[in-house]
């Protein structure tokens, strides 16, 4: 059982139904080809169960026709061929429980499997999008695809398809039976098809009307709930209870009243289908009996009695069908998304250039080569060409930006013409309103984003040309807000460089001055956090940012609003740790309170995507310009 | 489970009849097999044409009636659950508003929005279960119990052993697979919770080239949840065999028992055909039960969480006798102790006592945890003390109506949030009935008159969930601008000014003071050039005021003042020029 049998697909929006059958082709194939095996052995248990269902129904009659009746009137009847006969039938039934049994439990299996295997990549896909995919979709948007589409695909995996499958094997057989027994009235079988088929198409394209009006109004509800709830305490402090009462009152009612509909749609379904079966039955006798009493077509009693029996086992399955097609169909629209997201084009991690830790020796020869650090290494720049010997680079970060021009969209530019140089161990400092593009040059750096026209280098080289995963371990980001992960406190720090000794953790917590607070700590660096609701203040995330940052102890060093969120008794220990680990490299800073770049090697003020300005502080105050005015409180960063 | 009961309300009918018309639908459904088998035996094997005719119209109106019930019953069951769940959901939320800080505190804010969403959901599922599906099954299992008794009593006996046989089946399915699903949807809620944190730090993992890491840490929790999952589903998957199993024996018994039957005369060859059915009849429907038992049973979960804010008594409330009007804007603490968990809790606030008169501006300053916080919530009776005593305009504040006290004490608080809507209406949360002339004037005063005057469309500009659309400080200055329109006695801004510019926040200051000069103000801040102007100031550590008096006054008495002055001026100097 999934959390989708309980939830009864409530939250999946149905797809178009061109693209239905499409997917769950792709599904079925997807599933195919990683367990053929086991389901091809479901395919046959799905093939016996139904034969021995619709054999048994038989062979009750058989077992009165040939073996009872027989023996009715004699004095001394002999029991053994029925004794037989029902132990034939014992046997069909063990034949039939054993293959069930294969049946849910490969089913089971399967299912699960495919539901882990979907997971894994779900996550493993998008570890590896770009970022522009998180700006254009919103989290809960995401979340959905781990959630309710992927309980949509396993309904379908471990239900809706086996069900689908084995009452589709009996409605087919029973239909050839029936042929076979009479063509006439199977035309009476035929159209009751048909009408079933128009109900159920009919009720189905109106419950998805109602469940996507539903889907809405949740939508809407949800947003309300968890806007007023997140800001329950501004509730209280304004006294608008009874306003939150009121605006609660109607979106649960919308939601109501449209569930209600979309509920009652999906209930009627079933007696509605039972009882037009019902009505069949009723139409077969009456046909039956007025071609028996006129004798026309040869119809027989024995004839008509087994072609109603055939009924009463046709009508039930074709209900199901009915309804397993509405999940069918439910379940193939979150097996598409699923499959529109892992289609997604991931990032491009090449490229020829990689991060390499070298020990040399006195005449310059590569002693030795290792991707993470160890004693005496230094950080090179490894360049594989394909006709030449690699070539090594020593990483000091040297960053600069030739002409550089960026756009989201391609058609207007949020950066134009942006050159700049930061030599090893220069201060960098980026000012300038929101949407001036600070955060977008920071972005270009470590490749979030690549430029439109120009160029970036880091030590000469493109950082085109350099792997993106190795080019970010070479930047350390430390951004305004502070993201940390559940698990301790080492485990966070240690998340800027995995091979970090606990004396590492300790070192780096020290430059951060993070290491008095954490040791305060009940379990000190054992402490176990929780990335949203923890004990800790905004200050002291921040500085356990910084001590990941200081971990791991890369040539270039990107803050970005880094302070703003700290308030100022610990933002005098946030801005120690700040000056400590700035030390000896080349550093972004983006600030909102002016003080803290006062001592930058060069400032650059920038407006629409353009350096207005550019120099140390004292010669951009000396400027008397957009500086000056901002730094003197004349005019205000908006 | 019996206080569900309540929750019914204005869907009681259609709460109470969906059971009837099961009842009568599957009364129905229990005849019209009757009906086919009297067709074919008696009608058209005894080529009687008038009894055909007769059993035919019979079923027919059978047929109409019990879809009329079927139908009916669908969707009086889906008003009913549907119904049932807003009031469920109308409750919870209705008691959230009852909550004080602290009960807010107690539960997370997400798991308040899972109990008020997904959770109720849930259990509208069970309800609406139980009164369809749930009452249909015991009626289905009776009837064919009796017909099943009525063509032969002995076979009670094969059912006497085989329905036990079967309930302790599911019962050992049951007891294996339940505590399996449960610790695997825990399981789930928690691999959802950190894929919510991995996509919230996305940043964060790709600056450090974490891809990997987070792959292998995600994988390893999803194996062992495929190990939980896989376990319980294969228990489960025990079911549909062990049905079959239980139904094969019983058939092989009866068709056993009833050849003999036949043979000796004491039956008709029918009834085996009818006893065939009523045997899976018999024991699908207990399967069925056994379905939905472990629907309410997972579901009963959840309705646990819901019950649990329902229970939650919200610990500050009106008392007997409330007085609705605060004569002014004095304040006074009473040595007050003030401890998040009770007396017996850590103190966070020691034996505080001070008194402020009306019009005055207080500032407090201390590092992070020495209490400022809590000890201005105190004033709003946001908590209540622990011992001691605050009174506003001369009364203790837990003697006055709790909207009335703070519709008088105005916070604006340090996380600060604006509700989606348009500036008019976000700021209109201060007072429902202000006129425009009103809200500029706070606008004004709270330094946020020139940006909104700059949006073409003014006070009608659109805000969008929690002000994403305004800086930080445009977003303080409304928050400003909507406390004051509530015309309190006293405002409270805690650290509220923190992302203006210098010059914004002193110009804030002044207006505050020359405008409303009866407000009392307390301002708590990081920056001592924020509190500097103030008649008096409260260095608070440690949970108590360790100081107080004028910025030169403090310049002198505290050192921690004083340093941070000197630190904060040091690498302000320029400001200085001011």
């Amino acid at each position: 059982m999934s959390r989708g049998a309980v939830r009864g697909g409530h939250d999946v929006p149905a797809a178009e139904s061109a693209n239905v059958i499409k997917t769950l082709f792709k599904l079925v194939r997807y599933i195919f080809s990683h367990h053929k095996l086991k389901v091809m052995i479901m395919f046959a248990s799905v093939l016996v169960s139904a034969y021995i269902d619709i054999s048994l129904a038989r062979s009750i009659g058989t077992l009165i026709d040939e073996y009872v009746t027989p023996l009715i009137g004699q004095v001394n009847p002999d029991f053994s061929g029925v004794i037989a006969y029902v132990t034939r039938i014992g046997a069909m039934f063990a034949a039939g429980t054993l293959s069930a049994m294969g049946l849910t439990f490969l089913g089971a299996i399967v299912s699960q499997r495919t539901l882990t295997d979907l997971r894994k990549s779900l996550f493993a896909h998008m570890q590896n999008l770009g970022i522009s995919y998180f700006d254009a979709h919103s989290n809960g948007e995401i979340m959905g695809l781990y959630t309710n589409d992927l309980d949509a695909i396993v309904e379908v995996v471990s239900q809706s398809i086996p069900q689908f499958l084995s009452v589709a094997v009996t409605v087919i057989s029973i239909f050839i039976v029936m042929c076979m027994t009479d063509m006439i009235l199977t035309c009476f079988v035929i159209a009751y098809v048909f009408i079933i088929y128009a109900v159920a198409s009919f009720i189905t394209r109106r419950s998805k009307v109602q469940h996507r009006k539903n889907l809405e109004y949740y939508g809407k509800y949800n947003g309300f709930v968890e806007e007023s709830i997140y800001s329950q305490k501004i509730v209280k402090v304004f006294s608008h209870e009874d306003e939150s009462r009121r605006d609660f009152a109607g979106y649960v009612e919308n939601v109501r009243r449209s569930a209600c509909k979309a509920v009652g749609f999906a209930n009627i379904f079933m007696p509605l289908l039972a009882n037009i079966g019902n009505l069949l039955y009723v139409v077969l006798v009456s046909a039956g009996v007025i071609f028996m009493t006129t004798g026309a077509l040869g119809l027989t009693i024995g004839g008509l009695v087994t072609f109603l029996q055939l009924t009463r086992s046709f009508t039930g399955p074709m209900s199901q069908i009915s309804i397993q097609l509405n999940s069918l169909v439910q379940g193939a629209a979150g097996a598409e998304r699923i499959f529109r997201f892992l289609d997604m084009e991931s990032e491009n991690y090449s490229g020829n250039t990689c991060l390499r830790y070298v020990l040399k020796d006195d005449a310059g020869n590569v002693v030795r080569e290792s991707d993470s650090r160890f004693e005496g290494s230094t950080p090179y720049w490894k360049r594989v060409f394909e006709d030449a010997d690699p070539q090594y680079v020593e990483l000091r970060g040297d960053v600069r930006f030739f002409d550089v021009s960026f756009s989201y969209d391609g058609a207007t530019d949020v950066l134009s013409g942006i050159s700049l140089y930061a030599k090893p161990g220069q201060k960098i400092a980026l000012v300038g309103s929101t949407g001036a593009g600070k955060t977008t040059i920071i972005s270009l750096i470590s490749r979030f984003y690549d430029v439109s026209s120009g160029k970036i280098t880091i030590d000469g080289i493109d950082i085109r040309d350099i792997r993106k995963d190795e080019l970010r371990k070479s930047i350390a980001v430390v951004l305004q807000e502070t993201h940390l992960f559940t698990g301790t406190i080492s485990e966070n720090i240690r998340y800027g460089n995995l091979n970090a000794s606990d004396e590492d953790v300790r070192t780096a917590a020290g430059i951060a001055h993070a290491d008095s607070f954490i040791k305060a700590l009940k379990d000190g660096y054992d402490t176990m956090i929780s990335g949203t609701d923890s004990q800790l203040s905004e200050g002291q995330k921040q500085l356990l940012n910084i001590a990941r940052a200081a971990i791991a102890d890369p040539p270039i060093l990107i803050l970005d609003e880094a302070t703003s969120s700290v308030d100022s008794a610990s933002e005098k220990y946030v801005g120690r740790a700040m000056d400590r680990i700035m030390e000896g490299r080349t550093v972004f800073v983006i600030a909102h309170r002016l003080s803290t770049i006062r001592d930058a090697s060069v400032i650059l003020v920038l407006e629409h995507g353009k350096v207005i300005e550019r120099g140390s502080h004292e010669e951009l105050l000396a400027l008397k310009g957009r500086y000056y005015r901002l730094y003197t409180g004349s005019a205000e960063l908006s | 489970m019996f206080s569900l009961f309540k929750y019914t309300k204005g869907y009681r009918f259609v709460s109470f009849i969906t059971p009837v018309l099961v009842i009568l639908e599957v009364a129905l459904e229990v005849i019209i097999p009757t009906l086919m088998g009297n067709i074919v035996n008696s009608g058209i094997i005894g080529r009687d044409l008038p009894y055909i005719r007769q059993q035919s119209v019979i079923m027919v109106l059978c047929a109409v009636f019990s879809l009329a019930f079927g139908v009916s019953a669908g969707l009086t069951s889906a008003k009913a659950a549907t119904g049932f769940t807003k009031n469920l959901r109308t409750a919870v939320f209705d008691k959230i508003q009852l909550f004080s800080f602290k009960n807010i505190d107690k539960f997370s804010q997400g798991g308040l929005v899972t109990r008020l969403t997904t959770d109720a959901f849930f259990v509208q599922m069970a309800f609406q279960n139980v009164i369809r599906i749930g009452v249909r099954l015991p009626i289905m299992l009776i009837s064919a119990f009796v017909m099943s008794l009525r063509i032969n009593s002995e076979l009670a006996r094969v059912y006497l052993v085989a329905l036990p046989v079967l309930i302790a089946f599911l019962a050992i399915i049951a007891a294996i697979a339940m505590p399996r699903f449960r610790k695997a949807f825990n399981q789930i809620d928690l691999l959802n919770a950190s894929t919510q944190e991995n996509l919230h730090g996305m940043k964060v993992v790709k600056s450090f080239a974490r891809e990997e890491h987070e792959k292998s840490k995600f994988d390893k929790v999803v194996i062992s949840l495929y190990k939980k999952l896989v376990g319980a589903e294969k228990t489960l998957a025990m079911t549909n065999p062990a049905l079959r199993a239980v139904a094969g024996s019983c058939l092989v018994v009866i068709a056993l028992f009833a050849s003999k039957r036949i043979v000796y005369g004491q039956m008709q060859t029918g009834h085996l055909m009818a006893l065939f059915i009523y045997n899976f009849q018999i024991l699908f429907s207990m399967m069925m039960f056994a379905m939905i038992i472990s629907i309410v049973m997972m579901c009963s979960a959840c309705y646990r969480r819901i019950r649990e804010v329902l229970d939650e008594v919200p610990d500050v409330a009106n008392c007997a006798d409330p007085i609705s009007e605060v004569s002014n804007g004095d304040i006074e603490f009473r040595n007050v102790d003030f401890s998040f968990e009770g007396a017996s809790g850590k103190l966070v606030l020691r034996d505080i006592s001070f008194r402020v008169s009306s019009g005055q501006r207080i500032g407090i300053i201390g590092p992070t945890g020495s209490g400022k916080t809590a000890l201005v919530n105190l004033i709003a009776r946001l908590y209540d003390v622990t011992s001691g005593s605050v009174m506003v305009g001369d009364a203790d504040v837990r003697s006055y109506d709790l909207k009335a006290l703070r519709d008088n004490v105005s916070v604006v608080l340090q996380k600060n949030n604006l509700f989606s809507g348009t500036i008019r209406s976000s700021l209109m949360w201060g007072n429902a009935d202000a006129s425009d002339k009103e809200i500029w004037d706070a606008l004004r005063i709270a330094q946020a008159a020139d940006f909104v005057l700059a949006f073409p469309d003014g006070l009608d500009h659109p805000v969008y969930q929690q002000g994403s659309n305004f800086s930080g400080g445009q977003r303080q200055r409304l928050c400003i601008a909507r406390a004051l329109l509530k015309n309190p006695k006293i405002l409270i801004m805690d650290d509220s000014s923190s992302a203006l510019d210098t010059a914004t926040d002193k110009a804030l200051r002044a207006s505050l003071r020359d405008d409303r000069p009866e407000l009392t103000k307390i301002i708590i801040a990081h920056k001592v050039l924020s509190v500097m102007d103030c008649d008096r100031i409260f260095v608070m550590r440690e949970g108590s005021i360790e100081n107080a008096g004028t910025h030169s006054q403090l310049l002198e008495a505290s050192e921690f003042y004083r340093d941070l002055y000197e630190s904060q001026m040091k690498k302000d100097e320029v400001e200085g020029l001011r």
